[in-house]
C-alpha cells in the first residue's frame, strides 16, 4: 500500500475516524487500533513477512525484559548478544547472503578456484532494515542502561510497527517514540492541519518532483552509452532530485500522517541540498539514520576521542556501513566510501562542524561564497549518486567517463520517451526557489497564507504530477 | 474535531471545483486548438468534404501518402491509420465519420491479420479520443468498452487527464494552447518511416479465424448507412511466411483487394509489415491506379 495510492487514500481516513472515535474510550484502545492498522498496512505488502515482523518484535521485547531482569552482567550480555545476532542474522540472510555468496565465488574465481555457493531465491521483506534498526536501538539502549524495557506488549509492538514509519522510516528511538505511545493522545487541531499540509507537500515532492525526474533519469541512465555529456550531467542532476523528492517526500507524508494521530516523528530531512559542505549535508540528509550510526556505531567505536587516525578509521567505518545498509551491492559501498573521502578534508582540518546554522539565515539571498559552496557540495553529492543509481560499479564509471569527455555533440538530446533532456530544469528551478524560501521551517505550507499555498500545491500536483507511471518509493527496497 | 472535519470537507469541495475547472479548460483547449493529433484532425473535418478516407492500423498510417493521391487524381485524401488499430477502432472511426457528418467519396479500409484479433484496441486512438469522451454516445461507448476506468474517465472531472498525463497532460495542453504544430495536417495523417531492416522476416497466421463479429458489424453498418467502402490488404515483404493467409482472408471478405504481394523489392520496406517512405509512395501510386483511377 503506497502512500500515493488510492488504497492509502481509503485506508487513512478509516483509521483516522476509528482512532479518534475510540479516543473517547481509552489509551489501550487507541494503541490496539493503531497496531491492528499497522499490521494490516504491512500485510498489504506481503502477509507472509508479517510473521518475520512479529518474531523480530517478540525477540526484542523478551530480550529487553530478560536483560533488565538479569541477575548479573554475564546473563545480561547473553540476552543482549542473542538479540543482536538474531536481528543481524535475519538482515544478513534476507538482505546480504546472496551478495556475499556471489562476491566470494567471484573472488575465488579470480584466484583460480572454482566454487559454487548456493544463492537463495528470497524476496527482501519490505522495511526490514528499518524495523531491525528500531529493535537494535531499543535493545542497545536497555543494555547501556539508558532506558527501562517496555513491559506492555502492545505498546512495544506499536513502537516497532507503527505504520507511518514501518516501511521506510524515519528510524525512531525508544526515548522519543515510546513516551508518546504511552500517553493518551488528545486531538490537536493545529497539529492535525499541519499534518495535512505536510502530507500535501510530501505528495508534491513525490508525485511531481521525484516521479517526473524518474522518467528523465531512467531514460538517461538506461541509454547512457548513446547520451552526450550534457544529457549525462542532467541525468545525474535529475536523479539527485528524484531521490531527494522521493525519500524526503515519503518522510513528509510519514510525519504528516503521524501528526494526524497526535504523534511526532523524528525529522528526517532538513533541506540537504542547501548544505555548504558534506558534513552539513549529512546533518540534513536522512537524519534519523545518520544520527543512529553516530550514536550506536561511531561513538561506541571511540567517536572523535583519540587521535586523528582513529577519527579517520571511524569515519570510514561509518560511511562504509551506511553504504552497505542501503543495499547489497558494491555500488552502495563505493557510494559510501566516496562520501568518506569527501568528508576527510573537513575532518583533518577540523572544519566538519563549521556550518551548523541554516545558510543565509534571515536573508533573502546567500553570499557568493555560500552559493559557491552549496553548488560544490551539490555537485559532489550528485557525482556520488551516479554510483547509487547505476546497476554496477563499472556502469557508473563508464557513465562518469562519458560525462567528463565533455562531448556535447547533438546538443539538447531528444529522449526515447519523447521529451527533450532539458525540459525539467524550469520545474526544478521553481522547486529550489520554493524550498529556499522555506528553509527555516519544516515545510513550505506554513506561515502566512497557508490555505492559498496548500491550494496552489494541490493544483501543482494535479497539473504536473505523474499518475500514469508512478514510480515505487526508492527506499522501500532498503 | 468539528473544525478539522469542516476543513477537510471544504478542502475536498475545493479540490473537486478545481478539478472541474481544469477539466473544462483542458477540454476546451483540445476542442478549439489547431489539431495536433489525428483524432483532433478527424473532429476538425466535421461537416466538411474530403474525397478519400483511409482507415486502419499503422500499415495505413505509414503506407498511404495523400499527397501522391492528390498529384495523381487531384483529389483530397486523408489518412486515419492509427498505430495498433484493430477492427473495433475501425468500426469506431466509421461511426464517427457519420456522426461528425464528414462527407466523402470512398472509404478505404485496410484489413489483414487483424481479422484474427477479435478483441483489443489501439491505445494511441484511446488516449487521443480521451479529451472527447463526452463528445457523443460513440466516444462514450468506445471508452466503456476499452478503457480501464470508464466511469471515472467519464464522470470524475480531470481524471482522464491525470491518468494520461504523459500524453494529455500539461506539456501537451501547453503545446495546444500556444498552437505548436505537428505534421498531422500538412501530411494529411501520413506518418513517414525511413530506412530498411537488414533482415526482413515475418509470419502471417497459418489459420484464419472462423468469424470475426466486428467485421459483420462493420459490414452491416456500411450497408445500413449506404457508405461506399473498399477493403484492401497492404503489401507484406516477400519473405513473409504463410502468405496464403490473404487468400483465406478473401474467402471471409470477398470484396477485398489484395495488394499483399505487389511489392517485391526489400528496399521498399522498413520491416516485413511496414513500408518505408519510398515504398509507401510506390504503393500509393499502385493503389491509386488500381482502385481510384479506374
Amino acid at each position: 500500500m503506497l502512500f500515493n495510492s488510492i488504497s492509502f487514500l481509503v485506508f487513512l481516513p478509516i483509521v483516522f475516524i476509528l482512532y479518534w472515535w475510540s479516543n473517547k474510550k481509552s489509551l489501550p484502545l487507541q494503541n490496539v487500533l493503531l497496531l491492528g492498522a499497522s499490521y494490516f498496512f504491512y500485510a498489504c505488502w506481503d502477509w507472509r513477512f508479517l510473521f518475520l515482523l512479529l518474531f523480530s518484535t517478540a525477540l526484542d521485547y523478551f530480550t529487553g525484559i530478560k536483560m533488565a531482569e538479569a541477575k548479573n552482567q554475564g546473563h545480561k550480555k547473553v540476552w543482549f548478544w542473542l538479540s543482536i545476532i538474531v536481528n543481524l542474522g535475519f538482515l544478513g540472510v534476507f538482505k546480504y547472503y546472496n551478495f556475499f555468496a556471489t562476491s566470494f565465488t567471484e573472488l575465488l574465481a579470480g584466484v583460480g578456484i572454482q566454487a559454487n555457493f548456493w544463492t537463495l531465491k528470497v524476496i527482501l521483506p519490505v522495511g526490514i532494515s528499518f524495523y531491525t534498526f528500531h529493535g537494535l536501538s531499543y535493545v542497545i539502549d536497555i543494555y547501556k542502561g539508558r532506558i527501562q524495557p517496555e513491559r506492555n506488549g502492545v505498546t512495544y509492538s506499536l513502537f516497532v510497527a507503527y505504520f507511518p514509519l514501518l516501511v521506510a522510516g524515519p528510524i525512531e528511538r525508544a526515548t522519543h517514540l515510546l513516551p508518546q505511545i504511552k500517553k493518551k493522545r488528545v486531538f490537536d487541531y493545529s497539529k492535525a492541519i499541519d499534518g495535512v499540509h505536510q502530507i500535501i507537500w510530501g505528495l508534491f515532492k513525490k508525485v511531481v518532483i521525484a516521479d517526473n525526474c524518474a522518467l528523465f533519469a531512467n531514460d538517461i541512465f538506461d541509454h547512457y552509452q548513446s547520451m552526450n555529456s550534457l544529457s549525462l550531467f542532467l541525468g545525474a542532476i535529475y536523479f539527485s532530485f528524484q531521490i531527494y523528492g522521493d525519500f524526503s517526500g515519503y518522510s513528509d507524508i510519514a510525519l504528516g500522517t503521524s501528526k494526524l494521530f497526535g504523534i511526532d516523528l523524528l525529522r528526517n530531512f532538513n533541506y540537504p541540498y542547501f548544505s555548504r559542505d558534506i558534513a552539513e549535508f549529512w546533518r540534513r540528509w536522512h537524519i534519523s539514520l545518520s544520527s543512529w550510526f553516530r550514536d550506536y556505531l561511531y561513538i561506541p567505536l571511540g567517536g572523535s576521542q583519540g587521535g586523528m587516525m582513529m577519527k579517520i578509521r571511524n569515519t570510514f567505518i561509518i560511511f562504509l556501513v551506511s553504504g552497505f545498509w542501503h543495499g547489497a551491492n558494491w555500488t552502495f559501498i563505493v557510494w559510501g566510501t566516496l562520501h568518506a573521502f569527501y568528508f576527510l578534508p573537513l575532518l583533518i582540518t577540523q572544519k566538519n562542524r563549521h556550518n551548523i546554522e541554516t545558510v543565509a539565515k534571515e536573508k533573502v539571498v546567500p553570499t557568493i561564497k555560500e552559493l559557491a559552496s552549496m553548488i560544490l557540495t551539490f555537485c559532489l553529492t550528485a557525482l556520488a549518486w551516479v554510483f547509487f543509481r547505476a546497476k554496477t560499479v563499472s556502469e557508473a564509471l563508464e557513465y562518469l567517463k562519458n560525462m567528463f569527455q565533455f562531448n556535447f555533440k547533438g546538443g539538447i538530446q531528444f529522449l526515447e520517451f519523447e521529451r527533450y533532456s532539458i525540459e525539467l530544469l524550469l520545474l526544478l528551478s521553481l522547486f529550489i526557489v520554493v524550498e529556499w524560501n522555506s528553509r527555516e521551517q519544516e515545510h513550505p505550507i506554513k506561515g502566512k497564507g497557508t490555505m492559498l499555498k496548500a491550494l496552489l500545491i494541490l493544483i501543482g500536483i494535479l497539473v504536473l504530477g505523474v499518475f500514469s507511471s508512478p514510480a515505487d518509493f526508492i527506499y522501500f527496497q532498503f | 474535531m468539528k473544525q478539522f472535519s469542516k476543513y477537510i470537507f471544504g478542502g475536498i469541495v475545493v479540490i473537486l471545483i478545481v478539478m472541474s475547472v481544469l477539466d473544462v479548460v483542458y477540454t476546451k483547449v483540445y476542442e478549439t486548438s489547431y489539431p495536433r493529433t489525428k483524432f483532433q484532425y478527424l473532429r476538425s473535418l466535421k461537416n466538411q468534404k474530403v474525397d478519400y478516407i483511409f482507415i486502419g492500423s499503422s500499415r495505413v498510417e505509414n503506407g498511404i501518402v495523400p499527397s501522391v493521391i492528390k498529384e495523381k487524381t487531384g483529389k483530397l485524401a486523408v489518412n486515419f491509420g492509427f498505430q495498433a488499430a484493430k477492427l473495433g477502432d475501425i468500426y469506431e472511426l466509421l461511426q464517427l465519420i457519420k456522426e461528425y457528418n464528414i462527407q466523402y467519396e470512398t472509404i478505404l479500409i485496410q484489413v489483414d491479420y487483424i481479422y484474427n484479433i477479435p478483441k483489443g484496441h489501439s491505445t494511441i486512438f484511446e488516449f487521443e479520443m480521451m479529451p472527447f469522451v463526452r463528445d457523443n454516445a460513440i466516444t462514450k461507448a468506445y471508452s466503456d468498452t476499452y478503457s480501464a476506468h470508464p466511469v471515472a474517465n467519464y464522470y470524475l472531472p480531470f481524471y482522464r487527464y491525470c491518468r494520461n498525463d504523459l500524453k494529455l497532460g500539461f506539456r501537451e495542453i501547453f503545446a495546444n494552447f500556444v498552437g505548436k504544430k505537428t505534421n498531422i495536417i500538412p501530411n494529411k495523417g501520413y506518418g513517414a518511416k525511413y530506412g530498411t531492416s537488414n533482415e526482413l522476416k515475418g509470419a502471417l497466421p497459418d489459420v484464419i479465424l472462423d468469424k470475426n463479429k466486428m467485421v459483420d458489424s462493420i459490414q452491416s453498418f456500411v450497408k445500413q448507412n449506404k457508405m461506399k467502402v473498399l477493403f484492401y490488404c497492404a503489401p507484406f515483404c516477400k519473405e513473409n511466411q504463410n502468405q496464403n493467409f490473404t487468400t483465406k482472408l478473401k474467402t471471409k471478405i470477398p470484396e477485398l483487394h489484395d495488394f499483399s504481394r505487389v511489392l517485391k523489392d526489400d528496399k521498399l520496406f522498413l520491416n516485413c509489415n511496414h513500408l518505408n517512405d519510398t515504398g509507401a509512395r510506390r504503393f500509393t501510386e499502385i493503389l491509386t491506379e488500381e482502385l481510384l483511377m479506374k
